[in-house]
Order: C-alpha cells, then structure tokens, then sequence
C-alpha cells in the first residue's frame, strides 16, 4: 500500500478519536455518561443509514440536496396513513409505505437529471423547495402524530442496533464487494471512460438514487417511531449531516476510487459527536449549525485534492 | 564545442513522483550554439528535466547557474524572464481568447494602464511577435480558437520567442506539426545556433535528432547515461543507449504472408457517419490484422470509433456476421466481444485516478462476479495475471496508472482487453507516445493476438507500423478508402503516400 493511501485510510479515524477526546475533555466526561450515550446512539442512527445509501450516489460524482426534504414528506405521508388507519395498520406495512415514498421521489431526481440533462443540483434542490413547501404548508394546517405506543418497539436501542448493523453490512458488501458499488466509484473516476468500457451509466447512477431512497425511507421511519409527531422542521439537519460525515471520510465531492463505506462511516460518528458535543457544551442549534457549514468548507478546502500539473513525463 | 561558453550548468538534480525516481542525480550542461538533444524512452525523465528548467514545476533538490549566477525559477513566467522558454508536447494554448492574448498571456503588465489593458499596442506587439518568427497569416485579433492545431503550435512558438530566450526548449513539438509549422522551428532552431544561445531539443524520432542536433545526450531512468557528439549521433546509437541493449530493426512482423482464415468476425455494411466517413464497406476476418492508414482528418479514426459502437452510423451499419447482432453502442459491443483502444489514452481509456487493478477489471465484472460477490483474490489475480504477462513496470497491482509511464499505461489499456478476451480488438494509434522499447512489447503482442486467431482493426498514422504489421491495408482520403493493399515485402512507403493526399 502506499504512504498516502494509508494516510487516506487512517485520517477518518484519527478525526473521530481526536474529536471524542477533545469534547470528552470540555464537557469533563459528560459525554460519556449512560444517558448522552443513548442519546449519541439516538442521533447517529439516521446519519449513519443514510450516508449508508449516499455513498452510492457521492462516490459516482453525484449530489443530492433533497435528503431532509424528502425523509420529512415520508414521516408526514407515513402518519398520515397511521391516523387515517386508526394505527390498525401493521408498522411494517408503514415502513414499506415510506420507502416506496422516498425510492419513488428519488428516482424522480435521477430521472430528471439523466433523461432531461439537468444538474443532479439543480434537480435535488428543487425537489428540497418543492418536498418542504408542501411538509410546511400540510404541517402547518394539521398537526400529524402517531400514537405514542404504535412505533415504540422500533425505538429500543436493540432493535436499533441491530438495524443499524443490518443495514451497515449489507451497505459494506454492495459497495466494496459488488458490480454495483465498483461501477459507482469507476463513473466517479471518469465518465467517459466508462461508457467506453461498456458500463451502463445512466442505469449505474439511476439504482445509486434508488439505494440512496431506500435508507433514507428507512431513516424516516425510525425518526417517526422517536419523535411520533410530524412537524415543518422534519427531517432535520440530515442533508447537512450526511455531507460532512461524507467529506469528514475523506471523500472527494467527485467521488472516484478513494471512496470507502469505512471512512465514511467513521464521518458519520463524527459528525454525531460534533453535535452532541457542542449541544452538551450549551451552544444553541443555530449557533451549531453555523459552525458545521465552516466546519465543511474548511474540511473540502483542506482534502480537496488539486489536480496534477500533468507535466510529470 | 567544449571551449564555448556555458549557458546552463544544472548539477545533482533529483526528482521524485511519489515512489517514482523522475531524476536521480541528473547533470548536464548546455553551451553556447549547441542544439542539444534530450533523449530517452517514456518515462526516463527528459520532459520532467524540462518543465523544471522552465519554471513549471520545481525539483527536489539540485542546483542551476544561468549564465554565471544561481537559478531557481519559480513559475514559467519568470523563467522565461531569466531567457528559458519552453514550446510544450502537449497544446498550451488559452482557449476563449485572441491570439495577442495568448502571445503575452502572464505577460499583460506592459500593456496595462489603471487597470486597462491597451489593446491596440497589444495586437501590435503580438504583431510584431509573429513577424519575428516569420508568419504573417495569422492575425493577432483572431479568436485563438479559430485556429487549427498546427497554427495554434505556432502562436505557442512565437510566444515563446518574443522573449529571445537564451535556451529554447522544443519538447516533441515538431510531430504535431506539419511542413509549416516545421520549416518555421528549423529555422529558428538555426538561429538560435548560430547567435550564440541553444536549443535543448526532446524527440522520439531519432533521424530527425540526427538531422537537427549537434549534441545529444541520453537518459534512461532519471540517470544521465551518455553524451553523444557530432559523428556519434547515429540513430544505432541512440537506440542502444536509450534502452540499454542491441536493439535490431526489426520490431514488426517476420513473415510477408497476408494470412487470414475466411470467417468474417465483424463488418461494417455501407456505413456513413456525418460528415465523416461516406459509404464504408469493412469486413475483418478471424486471425487478421486489418491496417487503417491516412491523415488524421482522413475518418480513419471515426471508423474505429463506429466499430465500437461510440459513433452510430447514420446510414448503414456495423454487423457481427456469426450471431446477426447489429452494434448500435458500446455496451452491446463489448458484450459481443469488441474492444476498443482509443487515440485519446488519457482521458478515455485509462482512469487516471485509480488503480491498475481497477482499470483492468472494470470491463470484467460479470466474470470477477461468483454467488454476487467479487473477491479481492480474483481481482488482484486478475490484475497480476496482465501485469506479469505483459510486463507491466509498476510497483503492486493497486498503484495508481497515473503514476506509471505513458507506455506502461498503454499496457494496462491492453490488459484490460486481453483480460476481456475480446475477439476483436480495434487499435486507435496503440504506439503513441510510446517509447521503442515498449512499442516492440506492443507489435510482439499483436502479432500474438493474431495468432491466437483475434480480428484486429489496427488504426495508425504511422506508415513503418502499418506496413510492417497488417495483412490488409486500406488507406483512408477524405472518409472514403482510396485504395486497398495487400501484405508485401515491396510495398514500400511512399507507394502508399500518393493514396493519402
């Protein structure tokens, strides 16, 4: 292995450590105390199985701005059809219902983006206006909640974990193990010589967005179970926190060969700590989020790698 | 030659590209009237030398004297000040802009008054620029990209000679150029000899370094081997010293025979492509190397890329005979069996940004793939199955490609195909930019290719190889074939050259 592929491996974790340190020092080891603990768990959940289904799409050169958006719209859609049932309705049946929300929307995007040649930006940052007007305008009218008993099995931190770890292996195993992850991070490489290496592109990038869907459907349920109220500000900083945790992995916005699910899982817990950590230290959310949007310029100006001169014999 | 005096002294220099040696203890002085020619095979560092001298990039350690005092450029612009100008292999041009831009780009502060640039006294200086280098076609307000490559290549040339270097450093320049271009290099060349300043001259082609040259010297792995003066400079010579070993001419095919079996294994029924290649009619048989030759603008190129299935004919089409498919595009192609090299390695064969490993399995993931699963094993064994066999010259099967030389990178391209085991390879111009050593591998290797019974549709704008590797020969004229030759031992070049323009 080389110096700074090795480098590129260990930077991810040496952040985490760094990072958990640093607040375990200036919150004199409050962060480490049972309940913060169950919270941290908490908190990581969502960013971890969505950056999960991103890696899909960053690692082919993609973006998506929609994540908050559409994970809010599928807990609306999803109480909504707990209260239009009378919470009769199986919860797993309401976790499909989610899914199949958040797939259909993001194949929407890629859809958008590959037949009508529009900036995967462009197209995820419509679909964010479009997705949170209408959470904001329905959320605002009718207040949409579930039952407090209806979801809480899926809120067990057992139940979580092992989802958790379901869903990381089977995300492992697509990504570094099969056809589907090696082609997302060969597109990233370059486009073109993929087309002429006989890849199917727009089929390659089309089931990344559908992965991408998937978990953040998944994510959305769960969020509903902890929460069981839906509100405009659904979803979250879930967009925020999946672009940092990919970055803080040490992926390139480009995406490419240096994409690893590893490392970015390692963002992921990251990004968690950062913002329990800030919380714990009293600093208010808008305060927090501030400091994550200097955090992520900081970040991709630091990692972002500048190309060879090309002069190099 | 050894009284007149040094211009530059440039001694211990050392170069490293992550794990890659560029320069290694590299010495050499260039005098007054030398034309000095830098040579070596791909890789061996000349080009890195260069860009150093000429402020593109810096070195790791070493020291210049230019002209009597310490010399450490530390951008081009400078170095160019300090009388070093280097005219690139690669286009440097400015696109977007007019030729007098691209003339004093970097170079604007003259012209410039509170913030504005005065456009009349540019255009006439950049005027002024051209004549001195003898042309006067091409017009300082012209948008630069109206041009064509060669005058591009000498809008570089008068950029670099407005500022009367001392050493003007030509790297591979003139195979981009044509008679044009290339009366107007020598000439300068000539000038700079015989007014006391120098050339440092970098070529594969050693006749033409035989020609231009009054000194040569030879690296080969970032080490200095040797100096050649006047008598010395012979191609045999070179050759040798370049790769290290006896070299005899005869790299290509031994046999005259035109040999084929009768199966067509692809055809093109008359195909046309837009403006490109009108009513083409191929057949490539099983165990042929079908040779394309022409201009580059000839559609020799485009029928490969048809062939491929990345340019779709617009009337006609490109047919496998045996199983009646119809290639409409690449991903069909490649699953019957097609190949595809192209002229472009750089940027559309090869990714640069990852590794040999990936590079070679990324058209073979169907077969890596057992249960749904593709194991690391069979990737690495993949990967090192080509390396070993071709020879490859890289550290492990997961370094970079970009950090290999452009021959190596033109083998990984190769063992992605052969891993493919494609029954039609088509060869976009495989020797380019591709040192002797490397380039014999190559034309070993498709003749291995042919035996193995492969249908091979070798592209080439280099006659030596096409006459010297394909059994039949169709030479391309404005997209139609002009004429078709069959493998001879009396076929000689300029027979086929009247059939080119």
């Amino acid at each position: 292995m080389r110096k700074n592929q090795f480098v590129g491996y260990i930077l991810p974790f040496a952040g985490l450590i760094l990072v958990f340190l640093f607040f375990l020092i200036m919150t004199q080891g409050r962060m480490i105390k049972p309940s913060n603990i169950s919270n941290i768990i908490d908190q990581v959940f969502t960013t971890l199985i969505v950056s999960v289904g991103a890696i899909f799409v960053y690692a082919h050169g993609g973006f998506d701005m929609s994540v908050s958006a559409i994970c809010g719209i599928a807990q609306l859609a999803m109480a909504a059809l707990v209260t239009a049932t009378d919470a009769r309705i199986h919860p797993l049946l309401v976790l499909l219902v989610g899914v199949v929300i958040c797939v259909v929307i993001s194949m929407l995007n890629a859809i958008v983006h590959l037949e009508l040649k529009v900036p995967i930006f462009v197209v995820t940052l419509c679909t964010m206006f479009a997705c949170s007007g209408l959470l904001a305008n329905i959320a605002q009218k009718q207040i949409y909640s579930v039952p407090m008993m209806y979801l809480s099995t899926y809120n067990q931190t057992p139940v979580r974990l092992l989802t958790l770890l379901v869903i990381v292996v089977i995300g492992w195993v697509l990504f570094e193990k099969t056809k589907l992850g090696k082609i997302q991070k060969v597109i990233g490489g370059s486009p073109v010589v993929s087309l002429q290496s006989g890849i199917d592109v727009k089929k390659n990038v089309f089931l990344a967005f559908v992965t991408l869907g998937v978990t953040v459907g998944i994510a959305a349920f769960f969020t509903l179970s902890r929460l069981t109220r839906v509100t405009a500000a659904s979803g979250g900083n879930l967009q925020t926190n999946i672009m940092i945790a990919i970055v803080l992995g040490g992926m390139p916005l480009s995406g490419g060969a240096t994409s690893r699910l590893s490392s970015v899982i390692c963002g992921a817990i990251t990004v968690t700590l950062l913002t329990n950590g800030m919380t714990l230290m009293g600093m208010n959310a808008a305060v927090i989020n501030a400091v994550k949007g200097i955090l992520f310029v900081l970040i991709i100006a630091i990692s972002y790698k500048r190309s060879p001169d090309g002069l190099y014999t | 030659m050894g009284d007149s005096e040094i211009i530059l002294d440039a001694k211990n220099v050392y170069k490293s590209f992550s794990a890659t040696k560029a320069l290694n203890d590299f010495s050499m002085v260039i005098r007054e009237g030398e034309v000095h020619g830098l040579i070596g095979e791909n890789g061996s560092g000349k080009s890195t030398f260069s860009t150093i001298i000429s402020g593109a990039q810096k070195c790791d350690s070493g020291s210049f004297i230019l002209s009597g005092s310490d010399y450490a450029p530390k951008d081009m612009v400078l170095a160019q000040k300090a009388g070093i100008c280097m005219i690139a292999q690669e286009a440097a041009t400015f696109p977007g802009v007019t030729v007098a831009y691209n003339i004093f780009a970097g170079n604007l502060t003259g012209f410039t008054r509170m913030g504005f640039i005065n456009e009349k006294k540019l255009n006439a200086e950049a005027k002024k620029a051209l004549q001195r280098i003898g042309v006067s076609d091409i017009e300082p307000e012209q948008l630069i990209d109206g041009l064509n490559f060669e005058d591009r290549k000498i809008v570089e040339i008068a950029r670099a000679m407005y500022f009367e270097p001392r050493i003007l450093i030509v790297d591979e320049t003139t195979t981009a150029l044509a008679q044009k271009g290339r009366t107007i290099l020598y000439h300068l060349i000539e000038e700079q000899k015989n007014t006391k300043r120098a050339v440092l001259f970098i070529s594969h082609d050693l006749d033409e370094l035989k020609e231009v040259c009054n000194i040569v010297t030879v690296m080969r792995d970032g080490v200095f081997i040797k100096t050649l003066q006047a008598e010395e400079i012979t191609p045999e010579n070179m050759r040798t010293y370049m790769v290290g070993r006896e070299l005899t001419d005869n790299y290509f095919r031994s046999d005259y025979e035109c040999t084929y079996e009768p199966e067509v294994v692809i055809e093109s029924r008359h195909a046309t492509l837009d403006g490109e290649i009108r009513n083409i009619s191929i057949q490539i048989h099983k165990g042929e190397i079908l040779g394309l030759g022409g201009l580059s603008n000839s559609g020799m190129h485009e029928v490969g890329r048809m062939f491929a299935g990345i340019n779709r004919p617009i009337t006609g089409e490109v047919i496998i005979p045996e199983k009646n498919v119809v290639i409409t595009n690449p991903i069909q192609a490649i699953k019957n069996g097609v190949g595809y090299v192209s002229k472009d390695r750089d940027k559309e064969a090869l990714i640069q940004n990852d590794t040999i490993m990936s590079n070679i399995e990324m058209v073979s993931y169907d077969r890596l793939t057992k249960k749904g699963i593709i194991r690391k094993k069979d990737e690495k064994a993949l990967a090192q199955e080509q390396i070993d066999s071709l020879r490859i010259k890289c550290q492990s099967p997961t370094q970079y490609v970009q950090e290999l030389s452009g021959g190596n990178k033109q083998k990984v391209v190769f063992g992605k195909w052969i891993a493919k085991d494609c029954d039609v390879l088509i060869l976009d111009c495989p020797t380019r930019g591709v040192d002797i050593g490397v380039k014999v591998d190559m034309y070993r290797l498709i003749t291995e290719l042919k035996q193995q019974g492969k249908a091979i549709l070798l592209i080439s704008e280099e006659l030596p190889e096409l006459l010297g590797m394909s059994d039949r020969m169709l030479i391309f004229k404005d997209g139609k074939i002009s004429t078709e030759l069959s493998r001879s031992k009396e076929i000689a070049e300029h027979d086929v050259i009247q059939y080119m323009i």
